[in-house]
Formats: structure tokens, sequence, C-alpha cells
């Protein structure tokens, strides 16, 4: 470690936090990968309660493919294999969701009066795992550990 | 490899709008409750020092702080408390599961406002711009 001396104010916080980043990441990563999946299994299997728009769900249908991208993306991203993929997926996904199926713009600009912000934080929150990745507790560093 | 180069070159940028977009959508809560605008029929307008009205003021002034990236990583994690607390008191009795309990927007906000608490601004914020001076 450095001499305190050469430290400005606030600037050995930020060294320590620093040093917790890519485990706060995998820490967002299965978070946001289980929130995810509890999206796609309340579709497919009505589980914890029935969501009335997946009623009559089908697989060739948008809200069925959502269902299956937000199970196989979810778990994949929740385990951290293929993170960056499944987070392209995903982000894409809930973009499609914002503008096409639930067409919020109709409904207005600000996301809290349209109700889509949850699909604007998991979109950008995903976009970002594409670019940062899965973090050290993952599948993937596992994975590129042995190669 | 060339694609792992562009994504670690991009993926600090990525984080301050990631900070930009989290900031101004727990904003809009600050200033719904706050200001009445944008308007919305649950939320706006709350009795001063009621608990809405305190959780206002923090979204308010935190989410001033992270949209332009000052005291980014204070904000952060006092915004990741702020909506913490908001997930047990009102959305954690309501049931187990985020589908039961409506909470998966609490939760995002917590663990994103956490994760940036711990990675800092980014590239594209006044915390850097004072940095680098």
């Amino acid at each position: 470690m450095l001499p305190a001396t050469s430290f400005k104010r606030g600037d050995l916080m930020e060294a320590t936090l620093d040093t917790y980043r890519p485990q706060m990441l995998s820490i967002l990563r299965i978070v946001m990968g289980l929130l995810f999946l509890s999206h796609g299994i309340q579709k497919w299997f009505a589980f914890p309660v029935a969501m009335p728009a997946a009623a009559n769900i089908t697989l060739f249908s948008m809200i069925g493919a959502a269902g299956c991208i937000e199970i196989v993306g979810g778990a994949l991203c929740a385990v951290g294999l293929f993170t960056r993929v499944a987070a392209l997926l995903m982000s894409g996904e809930m973009a499609v969701a914002y503008w096409f199926y639930a067409n919020r713009p109709a409904r207005g600009f600000i996301p809290l009066q349209n109700g889509g912000t949850a699909e604007v934080l998991y979109c950008f929150i995903f976009l970002y795992l594409v670019f940062a990745g899965g973090g050290p507790w993952s599948l993937d560093a596992l994975l590129r550990k042995k190669a | 490899m060339k694609l792992d180069d562009i994504c670690a070159a991009w993926a600090p940028r990525l984080l301050s709008v990631l900070r930009i977009i989290s900031a101004l959508v727990i904003l809009q809560y600050g200033l719904t409750k706050l200001f009445g605008f944008p308007y919305s029929e649950d939320l706006s307008f709350q009795p001063a020092f009621s608990l809405y009205w305190d959780a206002a003021i923090f979204e308010f002034v935190g989410g001033t702080l992270l949209l332009i990236g000052v005291f980014t990583r204070y904000a952060a994690f006092v915004l990741s408390g702020e909506t913490a607390a908001a997930y047990f008191i009102d959305h954690a009795p309501h049931g187990f599961f985020p589908m039961l309990n409506d909470g998966d927007l609490p939760v995002m906000f917590s663990f994103v406002f956490l994760f940036i608490a711990a990675a800092g601004a980014g590239p594209w914020s006044v915390d850097a711009l004072l940095k680098k001076k």
C-alpha cells in the first residue's frame, strides 16, 4: 500500500472500494439474473402468482418468447455463464418491451407516468453487464481459469 | 482479443451511462413526491416530514448528485440504503417474491446503487473532471 501522505482526502476510501468493485459486479449480476428469472417463471409457470397477460401463453408469441429469454437468460446471468451474450439478449428484450410490446412512448414520455421504469432500469443494467462481463464469481471466470 | 479490448475500453463509459440513467430514474420519484412533476396519482404531493416526503428528499438530493456525478460514492451509498429501506417498509410485508410484493424496482435500485458506490462515477462525471485537475 502507498504511504498515507500520498493520498488526498477520500482517496483511501476510493482505493479500498475499488478493490471490491469486481465482487460487487458479480453480486449485481446474480441479483439481476434472479429477478429476471423470476419474471420468466411467472409468465410460463404462473409462480408465485399468475400473470393475467400470460394466461394463454404460447411459444411463438411475443410474451412466450419473452418468457423464454427471461428464463434462459436470467438463469445464465445468475450463474454467470455466457454472461455477455445473455445480457445483450435481455437488454434487447427490455428495449423491445419498452418501445413495442408495452408501447410506453404512447403513454407518455416520462417512465414514471408510462409505467416503464423497471424496463428502463433492466435495459441499462444489462447493457452495462454486456461490457463489464460477469465478474470473478461466475462460471465464465471459472472456465477461463481452467482454459 | 479485439472484442475484449472494445469491451474493456467501453465498460467505464457504460458505467457513467448506467449512473446517469439510474439517477434520472430515481430523480423522478423525488420530483413527483416533492413538486408534483411528473405528476403521479399515488405519489405526488406528500405531506412535509412524512415518511414518503423524507424519502423524496433523499431521492431528490441524491439523484441530483448522482446525475452530475459529484460525491458519487457517498450519494450512491445513501440511496442504496434508502431504497433498501423502501423495500423492507413498503414491499417486503406483502410477500417474499418480488412478483408478490411488486418490489423488483427497489431491489434493482438498491443493488445498482451499491455497485455504483463501489465502482465510482466513471469518466463522464464531475468527479472525474475534478480528479484530472
